[in-house]
């Protein structure tokens, strides 16, 4: 699978109709074409293309993900820069989302119509209609620029400063990427709850005169939590990839501000880099969903128990 | 049928009427269904689907669905000399969660979904005992694992830990029972425990009910459609009809004897080994009208060979025809017999 992807990605990039010499020399030293030439064999670009594949794939393999075009950096280098902002924010975020989702969706799900109910359906519906960097257009206007309450994002490196010296920095854009996540987590889990609490065994629980706090946590909140979990999984790949239009519009200097470059400029380094980081958090995910799965129902448990 | 309140009756039903709010209005499902059931008996309520056999035994334990509601009626339950009106607790209150499970036990039908399948069985059972009792979890285990065993469930130390879908189907009915009885109830409602059971585990599962009832002395009300069983473990029969109880008495009245035209038919039509084989075998005439439809006095009178005008006038009452044996029937004569009918059935 790993290697398929990684196939994808390298001979993708090879389909380009830019040459990648062009894009990394300024167009005037575009004219020398010995110096063109020998470069072009320094870099193995005149290899055969598996050869190059193969090549790239053990760079990949043993962690020399090489350098990019655009500044000539060690893509390695800049990763370590940027994974700090990306992790930072999409972790706040997706912690933060889980946790307002599931507890609403619970409660949404158990009291249909009730507050929980209600809220959770506009927050539903804010999510989903509307795209994140409005979202957070939005929040930058009110928060930022109406009354100045907070400032408009721009990460503050570590370091120099405290941890709540740079909290500000990160209210709007974790707090817009957090809504944009909320919406659909919740209906989903709302749904679930829903559709079990519908199941027999709900029933029977009620039947043996437990309270209804109880069936609602130890019998409903858990077989509800399948097809959530499956849903929060997927999210993971956005901890490396960051979310592209949130970090642009609060100028996050996280993965996703780094994409965008690096694809305005045909940095290809550095986009087959990222693309295969995110393709193996993806694997990765769906790796964790069976388990996760197996622990909450012991029906596809492997080996079928004991 | 009503009767004044008496100490021998474990659970009585007065004229109690269920209503579900559907998107078109309301449905009528239990019509003034009275039922009298003397403490350590047998009762066996039979009909067709959708007669509201399992809304009359899930109003008793207020598990109606969210849309159903128990609009009139009294439903006396006895336990030692009180008598509490379950109808008038509230539906997940204390009080009514005290008498679930602990002094009403619940057995249902289809095991698989019955069950959490994330919790082990064993859990499952206890659970219904650490609600009720001021136990440790020890004690509690080990009570079940005693069930387990008393219930014919093979090497209960570690079955107790396994999970509802690596148990057969009757095994898992076995776990349902245990989940029902482990409190000791005084009353356990059994709504078509075996339907989903092949017919010799069927007939396991009803021995091991008949003999909880006789050596626990418990009451059992057991919800059916299989008149085979009814004959084997019931002492008392009730027949429903669209949320009509019309016909109740003992075993003997009830299936030896049937009064009511609509128990007639359904007698007729249970498969007999002695029946001449070129016979087809009879089934009830016409389909049963939707709960929807409003009707007037008798619900069975449009399948009804029986059927005058008089019978959709006004509502029937149910008419005592021997001690014991009440029929919903207004064409019964002075020695509570049907007319005999001349030349087969006459649809008027």
């Amino acid at each position: 699978m790993a290697f398929t992807i990684s196939a994808l990605i390298f001979f993708a990039s090879r389909l380009s109709p830019i040459d990648p010499i062009n894009a990394m020399v300024p167009p005037d030293m575009a004219s020398d074409s010995a110096n063109l030439e020998q470069l072009r064999e320094e870099l193995g670009l005149n290899d055969h293309i598996i050869l190059q594949y193969l090549t790239w794939l053990k760079n990949i393999a043993t962690g020399e993900f090489g350098y990019s075009l655009q500044s000539g950096q060690k893509i390695s280098e800049i990763l370590a820069l940027r994974m700090p902002a990306t992790l930072e924010l999409v972790l706040s975020a997706l912690v933060l989302s889980t946790i307002l989702a599931l507890t609403l969706g619970l409660f949404a799900g158990a009291k249909k119509g009730g507050i929980a109910d209600k809220l959770s359906r506009i927050l539903g519906v804010v999510g989903i209609a509307i795209p994140d960097f409005f979202i957070g257009l939005v929040l930058l206007n009110l928060f930022a620029f109406r009354v100045e309450w907070l400032p408009t994002g721009n990460r503050v490196a570590p370091g120099q400063v405290t941890f709540w010296d740079r909290f500000p920095n990160l209210i709007l854009p974790v707090a817009t990427l957090t809504i944009a996540m909320l919406a659909v987590l919740i209906r989903y889990t709302r749904n679930s709850v829903l559709d079990t609490l519908n199941r027999d065994f709900v029933k029977t629980a009620r039947s043996k005169g437990v309270p209804e706090w109880r069936v609602l946590y130890s019998h409903v909140f858990r077989n509800s939590l399948g097809p959530v979990m499956v849903l929060l999984a997927f999210r993971l790949p956005l901890l490396v990839g960051g979310s592209i239009l949130v970090e642009t519009v609060f100028q996050w200097p996280g993965i996703g501000t780094t994409i965008i470059a690096a694809v305005t400029a045909s940095d290809y380094p550095v986009i087959m880099v990222v693309s295969m980081i995110i393709a193996m958090v993806i694997l990765v995910a769906s790796f964790l969903v069976d388990i996760i799965k197996s622990i909450l129902d012991p029906r596809v448990r492997l080996g079928g128990g004991n | 049928m009503s009767r004044s309140t008496n100490k021998d009756l474990i659970l009585d039903l007065k004229s109690v009427n269920v209503k579900f709010k559907v998107e078109d209005g309301t449905l009528h499902i239990l019509r003034d269904v009275s039922l009298s059931i003397p403490r350590g008996s047998f009762l066996c309520v039979v009909g067709e689907s959708g007669c509201g056999k399992s809304v009359t035994a899930q109003a008793i334990v207020q598990l109606l669905p969210d849309n159903g509601e128990i609009s009139s009626g009294d439903i006396l339950f006895s336990q030692g000399d009180q008598v509490v009106e379950l109808n008038k607790l509230e539906k997940f209150g204390k009080q009514m969660r005290d008498i679930r499970g602990a002094k009403i036990g619940m057995i249902f039908q289809d095991t698989l979904s019955s069950l959490n399948p994330a919790h082990k069985v064993g859990r499952q059972v206890a659970e219904s005992l650490l609600q009720h009792f001021p136990i440790s979890k020890d004690e509690a285990r080990t009570r079940v694992v005693e069930l387990f065993r008393k219930l014919g469930i093979p090497d209960p130390e570690r079955r107790y830990e396994a999970y509802p879908h690596e148990f057969s189907g009757g095994m898992r009915q076995r776990v349902m029972i245990a989940i029902a009885t482990i409190c000791e109830p005084d009353l356990v409602i059994a709504d078509e425990p075996t339907t989903a059971l092949d017919v010799t585990i069927q007939a396991q599962i009803m021995t091991l009910l008949k003999d909880l009832q006789k050596s626990a002395g418990k009451t059992f009300i057991l919800i059916t459609h299989n008149m085979a069983l009814v004959s084997e473990v019931a002492d008392h029969v009730a027949v429903m009809y669209l949320g009509r109880v019309v016909e109740y008495g003992t075993v003997e009245q009830v299936l030896r004897d049937p009064r009511h035209p609509y128990t007639k038919a359904l007698m007729a039509s249970v498969p007999n080994l002695d029946a001449d084989k070129n016979v087809d075998l009879q089934t009830v005439d016409g389909q049963t009208p939707s709960p929807a439809e409003v009707t007037v006095g008798c619900e069975f009178a449009g399948r009804c060979p029986y059927v005058i005008a008089a019978c959709t006038e006004k509502t029937i009452q149910m008419t005592q025809v021997s001690p014991g044996h009440d029929v919903r029937c207004i064409r019964l004569d002075s020695n509570g017999k049907l007319p005999v009918l001349i030349g087969g059935a006459s649809n008027e």
